[in-house]
């Protein structure tokens, strides 16, 4: 099946009693890694889960590498796809060489080799009760587990939450490398905003159960930036121009617009998540 | 379909010394008492809440959110656990009627009880009390459902307890006359009845298991 996005969503609505995700659309390019930021509760998880197929929207639709999710096909589909949770979800009692044993009868492009290789790679023990591992070694079973059968498009749910910072890279390493091949996409959702920036192509905002914005990272820090200047001088400038900003005791340091700020103006380069608190603060103002 | 067995299996295997434990010693205390038919359906069911104490599981660690992505189809899924369901039953129930009948050409227990018709009796109340346990735990999980799973347990046991007692009592008075013309049929509505509750049960969960939102 050829498509061009790995991942399409069209006005997908989901009503929950106290939360509502709103008319989403997001389009995610095969090859490309999109991240999908937001504070707890944004909604996140639950657009995740829609795509997966684990929650229905009540409307919109969804596809994934070019099928629809409610459609009997995406069965088949489900072999191209990797999907990583927030928790590692094998029964505790199993140890890896014993998942290996049950995801070969599962996939059927699945393949051990990959998948010890990965264990070696993580320094995975074959033979130790998966409730004997850490969290870390929990969650790069669940990606060794994710990569063993070759899909085209990965699914994280903040799959390096609460993961230390080492691990965190190396697992950032094994998605750089996933993305080498042109077919391959991923959509992440995570908390650690500076993850995303390292590997995503594209981030996407939701808010209050709403998209934001969804633009490509660099597009996204070429748009905006960070300002510190003193108060005199920030009291000239265009309020349309400021997302937001605060008072450091020795002037002001904002995030704006670059295109709306004088060229005199030396705006540095704000992080994506400077760029989130920002807006998130403009949207509740 | 083959995938989810061989991990239940892992999983099963985890525990079954226990199970094994507890089959044993209600199957023998049910051949060397009078009550033998409260202690086989306790047993029976024992063998049949093995898939309760699975799903359980599953949803303790998240597996059941975790399998809606994975490439096998919702009928299997639901079928799987029918069939690991039916086999913690028949186990059990075959645990106890090996035991049944060492003890009565052992130790002449039980010896105006026919064990073949018990035998398929309690394999009919195996196959209801999964037909009537999985669409509860696929509606509402194991931990909301508990209240119905303890009602529905409760009504089983007295139903297979009464139904076998009644057919005991058939089948020590063949005097009555009654004995070839009343089992035979009792058995058989009781299989048809198991029959058509199985089948119903199995759309009923694959529909609710369809339905159902991780």
């Amino acid at each position: 099946m050829k498509t061009e996005n790995a991942l399409e969503l069209c006005n997908v609505t989901k009503k929950y009693k106290d939360f509502t995700l709103k008319n989403l659309s997001l389009r995610l390019p095969q090859g490309c890694v999109m991240g999908l930021i937001g504070e707890n509760g944004a909604g996140k998880s639950t657009t995740i889960k829609a795509v997966t197929g684990a929650v229905r929207a009540d409307e919109g639709s969804i596809s994934v590498l070019g099928c629809d999710v409610g459609s009997g096909e995406f069965q088949k589909v489900k072999e191209d796809v990797g999907v990583v949770m927030d928790e590692a979800c094998f029964p505790d009692v199993l140890c890896p060489r014993q998942v290996n044993k049950v995801m070969k009868q599962i996939y059927k492009n699945w393949e051990e080799n990959v998948f010890f290789s990965y264990l070696k790679k993580f320094k995975l023990p074959e033979e130790k009760a998966f409730k004997e591992f850490s969290r870390g070694m929990k969650m790069k079973l669940s990606i060794a587990a994710a990569l063993s059968h070759r899909p085209k498009l990965l699914i994280l749910d903040e799959a390096t939450s609460g993961l230390d910072p080492i691990v965190r890279d190396e697992i950032l390493d094994v998605f750089n490398e996933f993305t080498r091949d042109e077919c391959h996409s991923i959509l992440i959702s995570s908390h650690i905003v500076s993850d995303l920036e390292k590997i995503c192509d594209y981030i996407a905002f939701i808010h209050e159960g709403k998209l934001l914005f969804c633009e490509e990272k660099d597009v996204l820090l070429e748009e905006y930036g960070l300002l510190s200047i003193g108060t005199k001088d920030f009291e000239a400038i265009d309020p349309d121009a400021v997302l937001s900003y605060r008072n450091t005791g020795y002037g002001v340091e904002a995030i704006v617009r670059r295109s709306m700020i004088p060229e005199s103006f030396h705006v540095e380069r704000a992080g994506i998540e400077a760029v989130m608190v920002a807006m998130a603060k403009e949207v509740r103002s | 379909m083959k995938g989810l067995l061989l991990k239940d299996w892992y999983m099963v295997v985890k525990e079954a010394k226990y199970y094994l434990f507890f089959f044993i010693v209600y199957a023998v205390l049910a051949a060397f008492s009078g009550t033998w038919m409260i202690l086989v359906s306790i047993n029976m069911i024992l063998g049949s809440m093995v898939v309760k104490s699975l799903m359980a599981k599953e949803e303790q660690n998240r597996w059941d959110s975790f399998a809606v992505m994975l490439p096998v189809s919702a009928k299997e899924k639901v079928m799987e656990k029918y069939l690991i369901g039916f086999g913690g039953g028949m186990a059990a129930n075959m645990i106890s009627f090996l035991v049944l009948g060492i003890a009565k050409l052992a130790f002449q227990r039980n010896t105006d009880m026919p064990l073949l018709p018990f035998f398929l009796l309690y394999t009919a109340f195996t196959v209801l009390y999964i037909a009537f346990e999985l669409p509860v735990l696929f509606k509402f999980g194991t931990i909301n459902g508990r209240l119905v799973f303890v009602i529905v347990c409760g009504i089983l046991t007295g139903v297979s307890v009464g139904v076998s007692s009644l057919l005991g009592e058939i089948a020590v008075k063949p005097e009555a006359g009654i004995r070839a013309g009343v089992m035979l049929p009792v058995l058989a509505a009781v299989l048809v009845f198991t029959a058509v509750a199985a089948i119903i049960s199995v759309k009923l969960s694959f529909r609710i298991y369809e339905k159902r939102e991780f």
